[in-house]
Formats: structure tokens, C-alpha cells, sequence
């Protein structure tokens, strides 16, 4: 991660890079090349610098990986080709013989859809090839363009997005090329393959300029594909891909089931996308905000109005205006995943307040430290604020946990899968707090605290940065972090109007020549 | 005479030409090997196993450590599961991870598995499974395979927390936790008839030569480091490759699905679950479809709730138990609980390699299982008297039932050792604190 300090005056891209893609984003370009398939297990994603989009650009494939591809592939278009109607539709004809000149136009044409820009000749040529000489293999046409299909997604020009960029004349940085541009801003805006509109706008070279390239994103973010630049960039920033994989004790939590878990997974989305599409209000309402989303079971263990919803149904509801529970912070997904299987952890809700909300790191405890909490005389019961008490008297302990305890300790009315308590074994609950020697009072104070923060803005900003660049910020990319935290602010935190910022910046359009 | 490397089409021809009935595991046949059924007739050696076997949150070293040194040990309190396979235990004790300052559950598994440290979230250099299976994986169908039994953790970043497998910096080898998937992968095609499998496989093996076609073509564009990274793509289409090219005859193991194991979605490394796990690991092995492999028991710091074991167990066993029930690293009583279950675990895979016969002894003779953890005494991380229990003959170099004491050795040492009898033939090992170019003296 870039130290800010380090800033250097002057600005200077960061380097090219291979990414391979992450596990939504195969699975997103699946759907929009074939239509709805159910795709298998791939292998998992790797997080570097707080997101998955950095980690497919720094992490290579394991011989498994390379496996779960080749069978998720193999299933996805299988379920495409038993449909007569569906392959007709892709394919486009229905060829009597692999040299029919449909094949090779399917391969021009859907190669230029997954490898994100036209197939040269030659490549054309050699997987019609491919084409043919499969379809002779096996006497069967169809399995040969299936298979000829399977191979162009098998291609790492499918499966890596290449993004090197190309000398510019005008400038002494290179520049990202149009087609490069097209798959960047279909990525990080929607989160999937380029659309057709995207990749013609390359053919035109129209993604050269920083205009074109803001004019192709507000199309994007006009779209309903577009909310998956807020859907997915949540995901990824909050690790909601942990809420699903969480168990938790099945005695103490009967309704804790994977339905709950999955609506608490889409709750954050939903709730940042409606705050950012649907009222166009401040982004850092996140953590304020009463409007959300719930099915049956999230709504019931909000206390919520249940009635007419199920499991799968999925509604809009407003949170009390006089409760403990709003934004971010009060949201299942965040409250059950910081927490064991029994109890609410106010050490890691602070730690993700510090890390993820804040941008600041907690180092681990010091070597040889006992980390026991001796437990109480027998008689005496203690609540968590009592028993982590020893975590700030002992200097050693304090310097970290006195950034961290205070943050969650406040929310302890919310209780392992977030579901809110009166009480601490029987106790009433303090839920006094302060954020860097600034006293508030639960959870709502901290979010009212957190919504008017420089270093939660300055933070948004450098983790949309990142993501969006997909690699880690280097130290040269500050000046235009800086300037875009300007911006946010100036702009009333318009999370729309920093996105389009970030893809017309220098940084999000040129990139350091290649080292030769 | 030529040699070559034992792989399943020689296998399979053997099957046939003896006629024997196809009753399996039988992966070594008595007409391939020598008068003495110790190696083949060829006069190759048998064919050798490795495998890590990983348990997160250590042990209580003075429980786990025995008293007595040398042939006359006994077994300790926390080994005492492993009773029923004695003779084949080397313990090794004293080693202590090298690396200063705070050694958590990430640099601890890096440590124990790598010889090397952490840098951005990831190893830094090859684990020994990894580096044995360069040694003697490639010709295998499975040049390694990585398992595993519960995939509870504390949800960090670390690849190291995830993963103790690497071939080296930012490429885990991610464990499989889905037994079902697991079995797809190993036996999947082992029902399949190979009359006309041969056609398929051709126009199989197109689809995978033209994605090295492209990867080629993309390679000459590329930096070092991404050019690396396409490279371990690639070796990965080649296992792929090879593996068409090989059919394999082996009669799988229970389907996991029929008998109702999946995988652990509770968090409690179940019996049942490592039972599986095991079952696929050593007909895989007996098969000879890999010789090379990692287990994760639990994964490193493992939020791990083993309440089947009791009421009173029913904590998160890194959080609550390791961390902060009361007592010393003698007096952790749940610590201890929770590490006789492992063992159990564990006694019950070493148990079915041994039970698989080959030559004149059985898989478990030919195997050297390694087994470690993320840390020592897991309460305050402690780096010293580290784990490390070698289990199998490693195929005569290690002679077992011993209790082998190196106070105050790096722990990459063993890795050294290990590497060594297995026929890597590495000259150092490891890197900065955990770097070594020896390995342990008058052990084997």
C-alpha cells in the first residue's frame, strides 16, 4: 500500500498488469456471453490489498484452478448447446459442416465478444481449424463448435485481461489502448464482460480521450449494469463473501440459516446502490442511512414488520427512525462476520472500523504477549467492557486496543448474527465510545461520527482508487488521489461524480511503458 | 534395460497382461516387482509419498513432547491416539521458528511449511510439499493434490492463512474442502470405459493446444513477473494434457455423496469428514494417481468449534480455548481435548495407509507424512519446541519408532531433511531467518 506520506509532487502511472479474472467477474461474462448458465466452483480469489480485483492481477493459478475452469466451462456451454433454440441463438446458424462460413463468422464474432477485441486473421483462421478438424474427429458439428467454443473461453485471452497499453504521442506516459480502456471501464463500472456499445466505441478508437471515456461511463452508470460498480465494489471493500462461509452456534441461533446468510450478503449492496442510483444522496450516508433491504428472516431479526415477505422475496423497508440500527454498521452482514460463533467481537468490529472504513492498519499483537482475560471470581459476572478492561490498562495491550475497543464496544447491543439485546447477561449495556478522543454514544453516534469524517471520505476514495485500478496504488498516483478526495468533497460526496473522476483521471488512463 | 517412470498406462498394461482381477487399490503388481517385492523388477525403488498434514493452533509442548529420547521413547499424552502406529513415528522435537519479532498463525504456517517468511499477504518461497513434487510429482497423473477437512478460519487476507501449499510467492495451492469435489476430481473418470474415450480425448486435448497456442503468443508481451504467472497457467494445462493421455484403472473409493459426507459447514473438523478425506487421499496414493500431497486438517488459527466433543467444548477453539482459557502449556485442558481429536484424526489415515498392502510391506512403509502446525504453544504463539511429527518409512530411509530430540535447531531444517529423502537434492532451503543449507544431523 502507498504510503500517503510519501507523495511525491509529481505525478507518474502505475505499471501495466495481468489480471486474471475474479470469480464474479467469469461468472458475470459467462451470463453475458451465453445467457443464463449455472457456472461450478472456480478457485477461490485471492485478496491482496483489501480486494479481490488486486489480488487476479499479483496471484497465479493452481493446477486445480486450471481444472475447475476447464469443467466450468465445459458445463456452462454444454447447458447452451442441448437447447436447440439458445445455440442457434449464439451460434447464429446451424452449420451441416465445420467449413461452413457461419462457423468462422461465429468465431469472429463471438472471439471478439470474450477476448474483449477482434481476433487477428491468423486466429481466426486457426480455430476454425479447430472447428473443422474436431467436427471430423467426431463426425459431429455441433460437439465441434461447442467445443470450439469451450476452447475461446479456455484461451487465456479469455481468461487474462492483458492491459499493457501503447505509446502515445502526445504524452510521455503510454497510454491504455481502446479496447484495453473498454474492458477497464466494463470491469470496474459493471463489472463484467464489455457490452457491445463499449467495444464498437473502441473500434472507433472513441476511447482515447478522457471525454470519451467519461461519456462510455456515464452510459454505463445510466444502465442497470452500472449498479454493480457500487454492488461489487461493496462486496469486495466489506468482505461479504466471509458472511456466507460463517457458522455460528446452531443452539443459541436456530434462524441463523444460509438464506439469512445470503440476504445479509446482498443487504450492503442493495443498501450502498439505492444510496448511490436510487437518491443520488451523499455516499457516507452509508452510515447513517434507515433505508435498506430485507427478506422475511432479515426483516425478522431487525424486528421488522415480516408480513406478505418470504425468504425470497426482497423489499425495501425503513429502518425505525428512533432505533439503534442504521447504515452500515448495523447491518447483519457486518455485525455477524466480526464475531464468533457465540458473541459479538468488539475488538475486530473496531479493527474493521480502523481498516476498512478508516484506512488505518492495526499491527498484531507483540511477540510472547499473553492474550488471556483472566476470568472472573466465581460469582461475579462481567460484561465484555469489564473484561476487556485489561486490554487498555496494560500499555502493551492499549496502544492498539484503545484504537479498537472503543469503536466496537458500542455496538453491543447487536449481538453475534447482529439480532439487538437490551442486555448483557442480564446488564444493562454502556455503550459509550470515542473515535480519536471524540466521545459519541452507540451505534448511531459512531455512524453520525463516521458519516462526517475526512479520513472515512479520504478512505472511500482511495479504496475506489484501488479497486478500480485493480493493482496497488503506487506512490506517484497521489497527487491524483489527492485531487480526487478534493473533489468528493466539493461534490457533496456524489459517489457517481467520483467514479467518473477516477476513470477520466491520469491515473486510470495512462500506464508506465513497459520495462524492457 | 530402458526404465521409466511407473504411470498408469504401464500400470494398466500390467494389469492386463497378468489377468488379474481388476480388484483395487492394486497399483503395484508382483509381476513388476523384484524377487524380493522391494522395488521393481527393473530394479527402480518403489514408489515414495509425501504428504503435509496440517492442524492449526498448535499443541502444549510439555504434553506433546515425550520425555525419553532416542529408540527407548514413549508415547506422549497428546500422541498417545497415535498408540496403534507407533513404529512408524519419528518425533522431532526442540525446533524452534526462526523468524523475530511476533510470529502469528500466517508466518507460523509459512514458517512450518515454506522454511521462508510472509510478504504481501503471501509465502515467499516454495513449501516442501511443493518442492518434493518437483522432485518426484511430475510424472504422476496429480503432480500434488491439496485437501482438506474443515475450512474454518478467522477470515484474514493471508493467502498463508488459507493455504500450506505454495509454489512459491502469491501462488497458493488453495486446499479442496468438498469431499464430493475432491472425489470428482481423482476418480471421476475411473468408471469410464476407454472404448472410445481416446476420441474425445483428442478433441479435448485441441481445445487445451490452443490455449497454449494464445499463452505463447501473449507470453513474448508480457514483463517477468506476469510471464511467470502465465507459465504456472500453462503448467497447469499441461497436467491437464497429460493426465487425457493416462488413462487411469483404479476402483474408487465410496462416493461421498452416496454416503452422505459433505463438506464442514459447522466449523467442527468432524471425524466423519477427515475419515473421507483420508479414505480419498490413500486409495489416491495406493492408486499411484499422485505421490504427492497436502492435508488441511484445520487451517492456520482455525476458529474451530469442536462440540461434538462435549458441551464444555463448544468455543471457538483459537479465540476462547487456545487463547484465553486458563493455565499453562501443561494445564490447558481443552487445548489438549481439542489436540487428542487431531490425533485421532490423524491415527486414523496413517492406520488405512498401512492397512493398503504393497510389495512385501504396505503404502504407509513407502509414505513420510509431515505433520505440523502453525505454532507451538498456541496460547501466546510461542516459537519454540515447535511440532513436528514425521509419520511413514519414506520407502527405508527412516527407520520410525523414535523419538529424535534437536533443541534449539531451525525448524527449516527438518524441511531440509525431508526434502532430501525424498530426492530433491536441495542444497538450502528456506528464506532469511528460516533460510538453511543443512539439514538435520545423524537422523535418518
Amino acid at each position: 500500500m502507498a504510503d500517503p506520506s510519501q507523495a511525491a509532487g509529481e505525478f507518474g502511472p502505475g505499471k501495466g498488469t495481468l489480471k486474471r479474472l475474479t470469480d464474479s467477474e467469469f461468472r458475470n461474462s459467462l451470463r453475458d456471453l451465453l445467457g443464463d448458465v449455472t457456472v461450478g466452483e472456480l478457485e477461490p480469489d485471492s485478496w491482496s490489498d483489501g480486494f479481490a480485483k488486486v489480488g487476479s492481477s499479483v496471484v497465479s493459478i493452481s493446477a486445480n484452478g486450471v481444472d475447475k475452469y476447464q469443467l466450468a466451462i465445459d458445463a456452462a456451454t454444454a447447458q447452451v448447446f442441448a437447447d436447440a433454440t439458445r445455440r442457434a441463438a449464439l451460434v447464429g446458424c446451424e452449420p451441416q459442416v465445420a467449413d461452413d462460413a457461419c462457423v468462422d463468422a461465429f468465431i469472429a464474432r463471438f472471439g471478439r465478444s470474450s477476448w474483449r477485441r477482434p481476433l487477428t486473421e491468423a486466429q481466426v483462421q486457426r480455430y476454425g481449424e479447430l472447428a473443422r478438424s474436431t467436427a471430423t474427429l467426431l463426425g459431429d458439428v455441433t460437439e465441434a463448435v461447442r467445443l470450439t467454443t469451450n476452447a475461446l473461453l479456455f484461451s487465456p485471452y479469455f481468461l487474462y485481461r492483458m492491459e499493457r497499453g501503447q505509446a502515445d504521442p502526445s504524452s510521455s506516459w503510454w497510454r491504455f489502448n481502446s479496447y484495453e480502456m473498454a474492458a477497464r471501464l466494463a470491469y470496474f463500472l459493471a463489472n463484467t464482460t464489455p457490452d457491445a456499445t463499449l467495444l464498437d466505441a473502441a473500434e472507433r478508437d472513441g476511447l482515447a480521450t478522457a471525454e470519451g471515456v467519461r461519456g462510455q461511463a456515464e452510459r454505463l452508470l445510466g444502465s442497470v449494469s452500472g449498479r454493480e460498480s457500487i454492488g461489487n465494489f461493496a462486496t469486495e471493500l466489506f468482505r461479504l463473501a466471509i458472511v456466507r462461509t460463517r457458522a455460528k452456534d446452531p443452539e443459541r441461533f436456530p434462524t441463523y440459516t444460509s438464506t439469512l446468510q445470503s440476504a445479509m450478503a446482498r443487504e450492503v449492496p442493495a443498501m450502498f446502490e439505492s444510496l448511490v442510483f436510487d437518491e443520488r444522496a451523499p455516499a457516507l450516508d452509508l452510515f447513517t442511512t434507515r433505508r435498506t433491504f430485507v427478506n422475511r428472516e432479515l426483516a425478522s431479526l431487525y424486528g421488522l414488520d415480516a408480513t406478505g415477505l418470504t425468504d425470497e422475496s426482497w423489499a425495501a423497508v425503513d429502518l425505525p427512525p428512533d432505533g439503534l440500527r442504521a447504515g452500515l454498521l448495523g447491518t447483519g452482514a457486518f455485525l455477524s462476520v466480526y464475531a464468533n460463533q457465540k458473541e459479538g467481537s468488539p475488538t475486530q468490529r473496531g479493527k474493521f472500523i480502523r481498516e476498512f472504513l478508516l484506512c488505518q492498519q492495526i499491527p498484531p499483537p507483540p511477540p510472547n504477549v499473553s492474550t488471556v482475560i483472566e476470568d472472573p471470581p466465581p460469582g461475579v459476572v462481567l460484561t465484555k467492557r469489564e473484561r476487556l478492561a485489561a486490554h487498555r490498562s496494560q500499555p502493551v495491550c492499549a496502544s492498539c486496543h484503545s484504537a479498537m475497543d472503543p469503536l466496537g464496544l458500542p455496538l453491543e447491543n447487536f449481538d453475534a448474527i447482529g439480532a439487538f439485546r437490551e442486555t448483557e447477561q442480564g446488564r444493562e449495556i454502556d455503550t459509550t465510545g470515542d473515535l480519536d478522543g471524540v466521545p459519541f454514544d452507540g451505534p448511531i453516534g459512531l455512524g453520525k461520527l463516521l458519516s462526517t469524517s475526512d479520513r472515512a471520505s479520504a478512505c472511500l476514495v482511495r479504496n475506489l482508487y484501488r479497486y478500480a485500478a485493480g493493482r496497488s496504488e503506487i506512490a506517484t498516483e497521489e497527487p491524483v488521489i489527492e485531487a480526487l478526495v478534493e473533489r468528493f468533497r466539493t461534490n457533496g460526496f456524489d459517489m457517481q461524480g467520483l467514479m467518473l473522476d477516477v476513470v477520466s483521471s491520469d491515473g486510470f488512463r495512462y500506464v508506465a511503458a513497459p520495462e524492457l | 534395460m530402458r526404465t521409466r517412470p511407473l504411470n498408469r498406462r504401464r500400470m494398466l498394461r500390467g494389469l492386463l497382461a497378468t489377468g488379474a482381477a481388476i480388484a483395487v487399490p492394486l497399483p503395484v503388481l508382483d509381476g513388476m516387482l523384484n524377487g524380493n517385492g522391494t522395488a521393481f523388477a527393473q530394479g527402480q525403488p518403489l514408489v515414495r509419498r509425501f504428504a503435509t498434514w496440517f492442524f492449526g493452533n498448535g499443541i502444549l509442548p510439555p504434553r506433546w513432547n515425550p520425555t525419553v529420547a532416542g529408540n527407548n521413547w514413549e508415547l506422549s499424552d497428546q500422541l498417545a491416539p497415535l498408540a496403534n502406529v507407533k513404529e512408524y513415528l519419528t518425533v522431532v522435537s526442540g525446533l524452534v521458528n526462526k523468524f523475530p519479532g511476533s510470529s502469528f498463525h500466517p508466518l507460523g504456517s509459512a514458517a512450518s511449511t515454506t522454511g521462508g517468511g510472509v510478504e504481501d499477504n503471501s509465502a515467499v518461497v516454495p513449501s516442501i510439499d511443493q518442492i518434493v513434487a518437483e522432485a518426484i510429482g511430475k510424472n504422476s497423473i496429480f503432480k500434488s493434490v491439496e485437501l482438506g477437512v474443515s475450512d474454518a478460519t478467522p477470515g484474514g487476507p493471508e493467502n498463508t492463512l488459507h493455504a500450506v501449499s505454495h509454489r512459491g510467492k502469491n501462488a497458493p495451492n488453495f486446499p479442496e474442502f468438498d469431499p464430493l469435489a475432491v472425489f470428482s476430481r481423482l476418480f471421476g473418470q475411473a468408471d469410464v470405459s476407454a472404448a472410445d474415450i481416446a476420441r474425445l480425448n483428442q478433441a479435448k486435448q485441441s481445445v487445451l493446444d490452443a490455449a497454449v497456442v494464445d499463452a505463447n503468443e501473449m507470453r513474448g508481451l508480457l514483463g517477468m513477473a506476469d510471464r511467470q504467472r502465465l507459465d504456472q497457467h500453462l503448467d497447469g494445462i499441461r497436467q491437464l494434457e497429460m493426465r487425457l493421455a493416462m488413462p487411469t484403472q483404479c476402483v474408487a473409493p465410496p462416493n461421498p455423496a452416496t454416503v452422505g459426507i459433505t463438506r464442514d459447514t459447522r466449523s467442527e473438523a468432524p471425524i466423519a469428514i477427515s475419515g473421507m478425506v483420508s479414505e480419498l487421499l490413500s486409495i489416491a496414493f495406493a492408486c499411484d494417481l499422485t505421490r504427492v500431497a497436502s492435508v488441511v486438517f484445520t487451517l492456520p488459527a482455525a476458529h474451530v468449534y469442536y462440540r461434538q466433543l462435549g458441551a464444555d467444548m463448544n468455543d471457538d477453539f483459537h479465540d476462547t480455548i487456545c487463547h484465553t482459557d486458563p493455565g499453562d502449556s501443561a494445564s490447558q485442558i481443552r487445548v489438549h481435548r481439542g489436540v487428542l481429536h487431531t490425533m485421532q484424526c490423524l491415527s486414523i489415515l496413517l492406520q488405512r495407509l498401512r492397512s493398503l498392502p504393497e510389495g512385501d510391506g504396505n503404502v504407509l512403509d513407502n509414505s513420510l507424512i509431515y505433520v505440523t502446525s502453525c505454532v507451538s504453544w498456541g496460547k501466546v504463539h510461542a516459537k519454540d519446541e515447535w511440532p513436528v511429527l514425521l509419520a511413514g518409512k519414506a520407502g527405508g530411509a527412516l527407520q520410525g519408532n523414535v523419538h529424535y530430540r534437536a533443541p534449539g535447531e531451525n525448524l527449516s531444517k527438518v524441511l531440509f531433511t525431508m526434502a532430501n529423502l525424498m530426492g530433491a537434492g536441495v542444497t538450502s532451503l528456506g528464506a532469511a531467518e528460516g533460510l538453511v543449507e543443512s539439514g538435520l544431523s545423524g537422523f535418518v
